[in-house]
């Protein structure tokens, strides 16, 4: 349903444009959740910022790409563009609900709005709908909810009315990034639960953005590791946590405290992520490798599929699968 | 486990003055929590945003003032000591920030923040020495000792925690506060300085109160554990033990929402457990009898004290377990 | 300062032309106070009665006044007593702004009696509050300083105020406290040090409001002695020509709008150097 294209998107002037996202592509298919996980820094919310045509003005830029949303790319769209050309099926949550969220307005009549713009229904209507989807994202209580304000809400709360607002406009689409990052583990694990019954219920694509492999393991039904700017491994979700075949991927995995209980020491990767705009050439990752090889420094890494839907940016992936 | 007590803190009572929708409240932080650590040893505190837990680690470096209780250092009182003694303490006594980026003044060089603690006591006779020990200290952290004349905006995050840890360690202390000293760190980064902490511990023999919401951290890095839910502790054991087997309610709910990377061990939609009430809106007996499944009629009239439970030194207050 | 730090500092300067040319007009306008003897064609207080108000000519580039004195020259040594006015409730304002403000936040009970008078002192137009000191005080240079800089004062304590409340809170002070540090030791480390460059910004819009505020007192026969030449007096002693000599005013008149402004515009610009986000090159937070 959704389809990313070689997606890059750059900074500074044209004539010399850093690349933060390099040739980003994946697709999305109806009710499923696709897990974009990395490090800080890696591109990943610039990616979904992109996907929603929402990069800051001015900065940022898609360079190259396309962006399909049933077919129709929707990187030339402006937002309004979007929203008549019937396009607008996509919605985001963010991080922190509490700044998304206007403080002196009761929460009712910020759910009405969302639903006023996109089905030109008000007054109760609208209300009635606010009410609908607050009980559609497990409110306690929605109908006293309505006239609460957001400083009366607990965090976990806050970030219901955020997806019950996302969900206002009917998305075939929700992007959410780190949605659950500012939360509670035991808070987390009920968002969570609801944005997989979400996606279940209205056959919604979920692109589901963070840092934290644990989450994606208990949400995603696929997985994308991004690393400087570049997706370096694709698979299903089991096969990515069975078998990882790219070695930051097997690195982030191994640095997990809760993965590797009992032993003394962690083990690490080495070093930090590149500076955008600082690999010349080769592999990005050749810096803090462990099984670097000195054709990983000159040249690009191949695209491979190691298996069905498993890909991999690495010319000597774990576990074997030479170019044939 | 190993040495005599070193730090020894008992019911510390700590509450703020809030002003809601008019009104104003006071809100108990900490609420009679106790805890004792010895030479040596790593305890970990874990609990949820708000439960008190950076509340209690603040309180016994000196940042709040408790209402009541006390906080012993090697069976010395720190609370009522005189300001000479006091100031001893203070560099015995030394805590670690979550955030790396707020915790250096942007307009010091990494060496004035390294060595800051000991200029504030007059640890340093001559300069040379100082900067001896600035260069020793960086190397320690695994910081190239040219980095003291830098600024904190040319570090990463993961550098910028390292200083932070430099900064707590020189002149050598005996305990370390680490309040969530690696939450705001990638994961990569994050095992880096794990590690870097634990080889601390084991060469300069410190002991470390380490703060976490993370139980995963915890236990890689502690060895005991003392769990908090509304400015109590409510279960205390060893950290494999809590692991494996929680006994308290809160504790078990804690354990099971940890999301484990296993997509074989899916949780999700199997937990439901409410969400914890407001600081102004305590419930009068047990905190967590709102969202716990066990709750009997007796949970909502009268909070339970911990009390000992099994062997190995575990303590639980609960009233059903 | 290392070089790095200089190219941050010029940056904004050089990123808005308009700003560079405020910083040469202050320049030139430093230049013409330090050298006002060398520069100015005739002197400025020599009269001739022979040549009174003749309009700007190849001799005289700015006319003469009703007494024959060369405006150009009176202008040129205006310079002097504007710089002279500014940096004294610049220095008054900060010499008394920045130790309230500090310590109101650092104790709060000073806090409250000190912000409480502030608040008492802001409740009158600043121009209002000088215009009543000089009349109690008599007019005379230090009292136009004293009398501007009060207006100042009360507003660089508030920002000073604001500014440390906030330092206090920062965690690096924080840990400084954790390890034992005191009041002074706080100040002098992590207060001040964080308070240079705001205060640099107040203290160049201070400076413009300053250049106001004389010139009207000075307008109003409040200000600086009517012998002493300022660019306040010139417009005051001359408002009676104003049809017959419009030179007599156009010039000064100038010249005060020119300082203020590029005072204004170099504030601004330093303004932009302290927003983070100016330094920051990669916006990305993912």
């Amino acid at each position: 349903m959704l389809s990313v294209r070689d997606l890059t998107v750059s900074v500074g002037p044209a004539t010399a444009p850093v690349d933060i996202v390099a040739g980003v592509s994946f697709g999305l298919a109806k009710g499923e959740i696709l897990g974009l996980v990395g490090e800080s820094g890696c591109g990943k919310s610039m990616t979904s910022l992109a996907v929603m045509g929402l990069l800051p003005q001015p900065g940022p830029r898609v360079r190259v790409g396309e962006v399909l949303l049933e077919g129709c790319d929707v990187t030339q769209l402006q937002p309004w563009q979007r929203v008549e050309a019937g396009h607008g099926r996509m919605a985001m949550i963010f991080q922190e609900p509490m700044t998304s969220l206007n403080p002196v307005r009761r929460i009712g009549d910020q759910i009405a709005e969302a639903v006023r713009v996109h089905e030109g229904i008000s007054g109760a209507a609208a209300l009635s709908r606010a009410c609908e989807l607050l009980e559609l994202v497990r409110m306690p209580d929605p109908r006293m909810q309505l006239s609460a304000y957001p400083h009366q809400l607990s965090g976990g709360q806050r970030q219901r009315v955020m997806i019950a607002i996302a969900l206002a406009c009917r998305p075939q689409v929700l992007v959410a990034d780190e949605p659950t990052t500012a939360l509670d583990v035991t808070i987390q694990v009920q968002i969570l639960g609801l944005l997989r019954e979400l996606c279940n219920r209205l056959d919604m694509a979920i692109l589901f953005i963070t840092h934290d492999m644990g989450v994606v393991a208990q949400l995603a039904d696929r997985v994308a590791v991004m690393y400087a700017g570049r997706i370096v491994e694709t698979a299903a979700v089991d096969e990515l946590f069975g078998k990882p075949r790219h070695h930051y991927t097997r690195g982030l995995m191994d640095c997990m405290p809760s993965r590797n209980s009992g032993a003394r020491r962690l083990p690490t990767i080495s070093g930090q992520p590149p500076v955008p705009g600082t690999v010349a050439a080769g592999c990005v990752f050749a810096l803090r490798c462990a099984a670097v090889r000195d054709v990983c420094r000159v040249a690009t890494p191949p695209r491979m599929e190691v298996s069905r839907g498993h890909e991999v940016l690495c010319a000597f992936p774990l576990g074997g699968g030479e170019l044939p | 486990m190993s040495g005599d007590v070193i730090l020894d803190v008992r019911d510390i009572m700590v509450s703020f003055s809030a002003r809601r929708a008019g009104r104003k409240y006071r809100v108990q932080a900490v609420d009679g929590a106790s805890l004792s650590l010895a030479e040596g040893e790593v305890l970990g505190i874990v609990g949820e945003s708000g439960c008190g837990k950076t509340t209690l680690g603040r309180t016994i470096v000196g940042l709040v003032r408790p209402d009541s209780g006390t906080i012993r250092f090697n069976g010395a009182d720190m609370i009522g000591a005189g300001s000479s003694s006091l100031r001893e303490m203070r560099l015995k006594v030394r805590m670690v920030f979550q955030d790396p980026n707020a915790s250096l003044n942007p307009r010091r060089a990494i060496g004035d923040s390294v060595a800051e603690a000991g200029d504030i006591s007059g640890f340093f006779k001559t300069r040379a020495e100082r900067s001896a020990a600035i260069a020793a200290t960086l190397t320690a952290v695994g910081l190239n000792p040219a980095f003291a004349d830098r600024y904190p905006y040319e570090l990463s995050g993961g550098q910028r925690q390292r200083v932070g840890i430099a900064r707590a360690i020189l002149p050598t202390p005996s305990i370390i506060i680490a309040d969530e000293p690696v939450s705001a760190l990638d994961v990569s980064v994050q095992a880096q300085v794990l590690n870097l902490m634990m080889d601390l511990r084991d060469q300069l023999r410190l002991s470390m109160l380490f703060i976490s919401h993370d139980l995963g951290v915890i236990g890689q890095i502690s060895s005991r554990v003392a769990v908090m839910y509304m400015g109590r502790i409510v279960e205390h054991a060893r950290t494999r033990t809590v692991l494996d087997q929680p006994l308290h309610p809160y504790t078990r709910a804690l354990v099971a929402a940890i999301p484990k990377p296993d997509p074989s061990k899916r949780i999700l939609g199997a937990i439901e457990m409410g969400e914890p009430p407001s600081l102004f809106t305590r419930p009068r007996g047990c905190a967590y009898a709102p969202r716990c499944p066990l709750a009997s009629d007796r949970c909502f009239v009268e909070v339970p004290n911990l009390r000992s439970a099994g062997t190995d030194g575990r303590t639980i207050a609960c009233h059903n377990v | 300062m290392s070089t790095n730090s200089a190219t941050l500092w010029l940056r904004p300067f050089i990123a808005r032309p308009i700003a560079l040319a405020g910083l040469g007009v202050l320049l030139a306008t430093v230049l013409a106070a330090a050298f006002a003897p060398w520069l100015a064609p005739y002197d400025p207080y020599a009269i001739d009665p022979l040549i009174r108000l003749t309009p700007p000519n190849v001799t005289h580039w700015f006319g003469t006044d009703q007494f024959g004195r060369d405006t150009l020259s009176r202008t040129i040594q205006s310079a002097r007593m504007a710089l002279l006015i500014g940096s004294g409730v610049v220095v008054f304002a900060l010499a008394t702004g920045v130790p309230a403000g500090v310590l109101s936040a650092l104790f709060p009970r000073l806090g409250h009696l000190l912000m409480r008078m502030v608040d008492v002192l802001m409740a009158f137009p600043t121009l209002l509050l000088a215009l009543g000191l000089i009349v109690i005080l008599g007019p005379s240079v230090a009292n136009v300083i004293l009398a501007i800089g009060l207006g100042y004062m009360t507003t660089t304590t508030r920002i000073v105020y604001g500014l440390t409340l906030r330092l206090r809170a920062e965690t690096y002070v924080e840990a400084s406290r954790s390890m034992g540090a005191g009041t002074v030791w706080l100040i002098s480390r992590h207060i001040l040090p964080n308070l240079v460059s705001p205060l640099l910004v107040q203290a160049s819009f201070v400076f413009a409001f300053a250049q106001l505020g004389a010139a009207s007192l000075d307008f109003l026969g409040l200000g600086a002695p009517p012998e002493i030449p300022s660019w306040g007096n010139m417009l005051a002693e001359s408002r009676t020509f104003i049809t017959r000599a419009p030179w007599l005013l156009i010039f000064p008149g100038m010249m005060i709008v020119a300082t203020a402004f590029s005072l204004n515009l170099v504030g601004d610009a330093l303004r932009d150097r302290l927003d983070p986000r100016f330094r920051q090159v990669f916006g990305e937070k993912g």
